[in-house]
């Protein structure tokens, strides 16, 4: 079931990669002036230009002739548009106001980044300037990230105006292009920058807190995983997050940009892998080390497949392709962390279905950011997504908090419990009663008694406060209570083992509760009783029978959930949380009791 | 005596029987052994026996079962167990003793004494309640509801508070030995709850009767007269 849903999951991931759409082509038929109107968008992106490699300050006139110029794809990097990474180039486009601006505000220009260094001419006129155009590296000096450059308002009247960038890149790689630039109010650009930067220092602080709090989980806590990925996962969007606000804010020299960027592929990869690996953890899913293996292999494939597009190791031609994978991918991370979520749930795991909740939504906002291209649409997703975690967390850490209480209460008073019930007064008192009998028939038999007593008494002394021991002693403890109760009843009680290395381990008395139970329970009017427990190990299961041949009267009655019962389910539930089972039941010549437990530590 | 032994560990079982004949001696008649509930109801079921010595934990089964039934018969029971925590309930179930094991042949004398003697002083650990078979099941009668008791043969008729008379297999003498202090023979055929009684009425010729409080007459051997009359101007 696993297996072919997780099978189904990979192939729908591939037609979602196959279908998704690629970024929107300008119409290259499109020639003439772009309209601007400010009142119905107040940031216009400028895209689709005409470009041109070479350098000449001709080509700064609005009324040169470019129809000859070519389109420009709009791919990002100037490489997968089939140019050089390096070199100079210009652009041109037209733009058209249909009435006059406000009266007192005046435009800008805001260059996210480009290439190393730029000039942008309005009408032929310069009104920006970032570092210094040059031929070759020795000339150009890089400008830096995310300038405003104002246009004086005498330039912008109403009517068709010409925009003209020259570009040249030498000192970073490729140059990013896409969106070159957008045009806006000068107040709205400033006022945009100072909102995104503000979300993005919040959302970093969130991720920051979070990826804290999360580390001082970490402390007293047995299963240190889920809390570490987690951990790593917020710091992960924290450092993806103040990198990106660099490159877009603080003004980075164009030069480090590209390698910056680059950078910030590593705190994007665990992002992308972590989150789906800390729900396997969390939830304790199947294959958990192996899928994740898988996860990273797949996730650093996708971000790296495009890095090396661009530096020429794969096919530059796959390179929009690849980008476009590269962009759904926060999708499909989300899209796998449901698919475990959505395991979990049906397995009833704690906390499962606000984790769900959360990843739903996030999977909309993702995809509507997607689709609009929101800003830090996606971060304040994963801030949302890691505050449902986080609660769900909290919530789960203290269930478990109080049943670990619980459980150290229980096993307490287990262990006084189990102490009375083989040290107590009635065993040991019926003991000494026979010892009295045997003094005053056979002093030998009473001295033999006593020595097997004696044994008992220690081995009971010595295990009943470990969490497992090993099959070997309890097996001698076992031997040692048949010989007690054989020279007290005047039996043959015995004890065989087949299958058994005696490496095994089991929490103490469990066999030793189930031998008693079968004494006390089966051998009315039998002089002779052999146990057997036979033992086997495969896969990762231990399975341990025990069978005793007792009287077919003495199995007609119900198998009661005794405290000896109750006793062996809570010390294999505290020693193998929830990868147990037991069960108990007639057989053909006698009674046996069935004990598997699961995986490691058996 | 006809005693039976019902303990699931033979040299135990042996050594009690041992025991019980050393203490008896003469007046020994049986001493059988049984070693579960099965055996030990067949064996009832055929023989009539004077004292059972009962093992209150026989392997796992609950000798309570046993013990109900046991207390409700006309012989006596008295426990011989390690299980001391259940001993307050075999009292109040109206067993004659409980000797807890391990245990001296002196505690089992004393055991036998009780058996022996009418009581000097009030019984230790009386019974709190009075198992009766009636049509064949068992009903659990609490000593409070017992206005009086009226010897009828080997048997005892068990008047209540609220008129009910039920009919209990043990005779007096045995009821008396297990009943709390305040019942007391007033008659070699009635054993009243003292509380009860409001008067004591002098008829000539050594003829004594006492009323009880819902105007009850019940005949008063002349012996208990003055010890009772002195008990009553006290009170």
């Amino acid at each position: 079931m696993y297996r072919s849903t997780l099978t189904a999951f990979i192939l729908l991931m591939c037609a979602f990669v196959a279908l998704s759409p690629a970024q929107e082509e300008f119409d290259e038929s499109f020639d003439g002036p772009e309209y601007v109107f400010f009142d119905e968008t107040p940031i216009t992106d400028l895209v689709g230009w005409r470009t041109f490699y070479g350098d000449s300050m001709a080509w700064a006139d609005p009324a040169y002739d470019d129809t000859h110029w070519e389109w420009d794809k709009g791919s990002g990097l100037w490489i997968s548009d089939g140019g050089p990474g390096k070199g100079t180039r210009w652009y041109r486009k037209e733009i058209f106001f249909p009435g006059a601006l406000e009266s007192g505000r005046s435009l800008a220009l805001y260059q996210v980044a480009a290439v190393s260094a730029s000039e942008i001419y309005w009408d032929g006129q310069l009104v920006a300037r970032n570092g210094e155009v040059g031929e070759s590296p020795a000339d150009e000096v890089p400008g830096r990230s995310g300038r405003v450059f104002p246009i004086h308002r005498s330039l912008t009247s109403a009517g068709r105006h010409v925009i003209a960038m020259r570009m040249s890149n030498h000192h970073s790689f490729s140059g990013l292009v896409a969106p070159p630039v957008q045009l806006a109010y000068f107040g709205v650009i400033q006022m945009r920058l100072f909102r995104s930067g503000a979300l993005a220092l919040f959302l970093a602080g969130i991720f920051v807190v979070t990826a804290i709090f999360h580390i001082a989980m970490l402390l007293g806590h047995a299963n240190k995983w889920p809390s570490a990925l987690f951990s790593a996962f917020c710091l992960s969007c924290a450092t993806y997050i103040v990198i990106q606000s660099m490159l877009r804010y603080f003004q980075i020299d164009l030069g480090y940009y590209f390698l910056l960027g680059t950078l910030n592929d590593i705190p994007w990869f665990f992002m992308m892998s972590l989150l789906p690996i800390f729900f396997l953890f969390e939830f304790s899913a199947p294959y958990q080390k192996r899928l994740s293996v898988l996860i990273a292999v797949m996730t650093l494939a996708i971000v790296l497949m495009p890095r090396f597009a661009a530096f020429g190791v794969l096919p530059v031609e796959w390179l929009p392709a690849l980008d476009r994978m590269n962009r759904i991918q926060s999708i499909s991370t989300i899209v796998l962390s449901i698919f475990v979520t959505v395991w979990a749930i049906r397995r009833r795991r704690p906390g499962s279905v606000t984790v769900l909740v959360g990843l739903l939504i996030f999977l909309i906002g993702a995809y509507v950011s997607y689709r609009t291209r929101a800003e830090h649409g996606w971060a304040i997703g994963f801030a949302f997504v890691i505050l449902v975690i986080t609660v769900s967390l909290s919530r789960q850490m203290a269930e478990r908090n109080r049943r670990h209480q619980e459980t150290q209460l229980r096993s307490a008073r287990l262990e006084i419990e189990l102490l009375k019930r083989h040290i107590q007064p009635h065993f040991l008192l019926n003991s000494l009663n026979s010892i009295v009998a045997w003094l005053e028939e056979e002093p030998k038999t009473a001295g033999r008694l006593v020595n097997a007593l004696a044994d008992e008494l220690r081995m009971l002394l010595s295990f009943s406060s470990r969490k497992t021991i090993k099959l070997e002693r309890e097996i001698r403890l076992c031997e040692a209570q048949l010989k007690v109760m054989s020279l007290r009843q005047e039996k043959r009680f015995e004890m065989r083992t087949e299958g058994i290395d005696g490496s095994e381990r089991l929490p103490p008395l469990v066999i030793h509760t189930l031998v008693e139970n079968g004494l006390t329970h089966g051998y009315r009017g039998k002089d002779h009783g052999v146990f057997t427990l036979r033992g086997g190990r495969r896969d990762k299961t231990l399975t341990l029978m025990l069978h005793n041949d007792s009287a077919a009267e003495a199995r007609r009655e119900d198998f009661v959930e005794g405290t000896g019962l109750r006793y062996v389910r809570t010390r294999l539930e505290e020693a193998f949380p929830g990868r147990w089972s037991l069960a108990a039941g007639p057989v053909d010549d006698g009674w046996q009791v069935t004990v598997e437990i699961e995986g490691e530590g058996a | 005596m006809r005693i039976l032994v019902v303990e699931d560990e033979k040299v135990a079982a042996r050594r009690l029987a041992r025991l019980v004949k050393e203490v008896l001696g003469d007046k020994t008649t049986t001493v059988d052994i049984r070693e579960s509930l099965e055996e030990s109801q067949q064996y009832l079921a055929r023989h009539s026996i004077d004292i059972l010595l009962l093992d209150l934990n026989l392997s796992g089964q609950n000798g309570f079962d046993l013990l109900t039934r046991a207390v409700a018969e006309s012989f006596q029971t008295i426990i011989v167990s390690a299980n001391t925590d259940q001993a307050i309930r075999a009292y109040e179930y109206g067993v004659l003793d409980f000797v807890p094991k391990p245990f001296e042949k002196e505690r089992l004398m004393r055991a036998f004494e009780r058996l022996e003697k009418p009581p000097a002083q009030p019984v230790p650990q009386p019974a709190q309640v009075l198992v009766v078979r009636n049509q064949g099941r068992l009903q659990i009668i609490p000593v409070d509801q017992v206005l009086y008791l009226q010897g009828a043969g080997d048997y005892a008729e068990i008047h209540l508070r609220d008129g009910g008379v039920a009919l209990h297999s043990k005779s007096l003498e045995s009821l008396e030995r297990i009943l709390p202090g305040r019942f007391s023979r007033t008659h070699k055929s009635y054993i009243v709850d003292m509380r009860e009684v409001v008067n004591v009425h002098i008829h000539g010729g050594g003829k004594y009767e006492l009323e009880l409080r819902d105007g009850i007459v019940l005949p008063l051997s002349r012996s208990r007269y003055k010890e009772l009359s002195e008990r009553l101007a006290q009170g």
